[in-house]
């Protein structure tokens, strides 16, 4: 199958400050939770060291499943609050998913608040639902994120 | 966060033709001292490999200098190879000690007649908020044009 690629641009504000979003991110425990697309499925982070040149392990499956789906994460710049750049690789076992540069560009709004400017470059390896998931995954993910800061 | 920059992104693709067969351009990667001869490096500069490191996982350091002074490095990540159909890559651009674009790459190889059309995406995240799109447009056409000189004389 030919790679499909994708570029999925979302932007939304939050009344929390730049800090608490940043924040949200970097505790495992709280972004396991916001970070679900759907109460249906479960992530565990396995290890995490969110860091310019760090990286991180994550399982994550339909609730109660194998917990089949791995990601991998390698972060390419992290500067507190504003900015967190990650590779993110998506496999199903042995097989490639997804790769995804993804961007939170955190900025912190006139009244305190912040905007959020998540943009998710994808390539399919599985054709265009992927790309497709990728997009309703990541609103879903800033719902969640908007209810864990409310 | 006054005055900070809002990234940005973008998709570049460029593809050629080789009369050269899917397995004999891939090998033009495989061989470090091959890469040393094709991999692009502007004139008057040098490209200094840290370590050679083509296998999926594999992660690569090199800089770009000028009179032995470095102007640029980069970090590798090869996230999946695929011999003679895929290689997909990560890199990230680092200059005056601070990250200034992020990139992953996927080049396709795909076999026609004989030959082989590359079609090479890159998905690109450039933080000074500056586009460097057609300098990595310019980039890619000089990388094929020396990959074409490499592996179909």
């Amino acid at each position: 199958m030919r790679p499909v690629h994708g570029t999925i641009a979302l932007e939304r504000s939050f009344a929390a400050a730049p800090e608490r979003l940043f924040s949200a991110f970097a505790d495992p425990r709280a972004r396991e939770r916001w970070s679900a697309p759907s109460t249906d499925v479960e992530v565990r982070i396995l290890e995490s060291d969110l860091r310019t040149g760090g990286g991180e392990t994550a399982r994550c499956g339909p609730k109660g499943g194998p917990m089949n789906w791995e990601t991998r994460i390698s972060y390419h710049l992290v500067e507190r609050p504003s900015l967190i750049s990650f590779t993110e690789e998506l496999r199903d076992g042995e097989q490639l998913l997804t790769v995804a540069l993804i961007t939170f560009d955190i900025v912190e709004a006139d009244n305190g608040g912040t905007i959020l400017r998540l943009t998710d470059q994808v390539t399919s390896f599985v054709g265009e639902g992927a790309v497709q998931g990728h997009r309703e995954g990541y609103a879903a993910v800033l719902e969640n994120l908007a209810v864990a800061l409310a | 966060m006054a005055g900070k920059p809002e990234i940005v992104h973008e998709t570049i693709r460029v593809e050629r033709l080789f009369k050269a067969a899917p397995e004999r351009v891939f090998a033009a990667w495989e061989d470090s001292d091959a890469r040393r001869r094709w991999e692009p490096t502007p004139e008057d500069m040098e490209m200094d490999y840290e370590s050679f490191d083509f296998r999926a996982g594999g992660y690569e350091k090199s800089h770009l200098k000028k009179n032995g002074e470095v102007i640029v490095s980069f970090d590798t990540w090869f996230i999946d190879i695929v011999p003679a159909s895929r290689i997909v890559s990560a890199v990230r651009v680092i200059s005056n000690s601070a990250a200034f674009s992020c990139m992953q790459s996927t080049i396709d190889f795909r076999p026609e007649g004989t030959g082989t059309r590359l079609v090479c995406c890159e998905q690109a995240a450039f933080m000074t908020g500056q586009s460097m799109r057609s300098a990595h447009e310019n980039g890619w056409g000089v990388m094929l044009d020396r990959l074409e000189k490499e592996v179909d004389g």
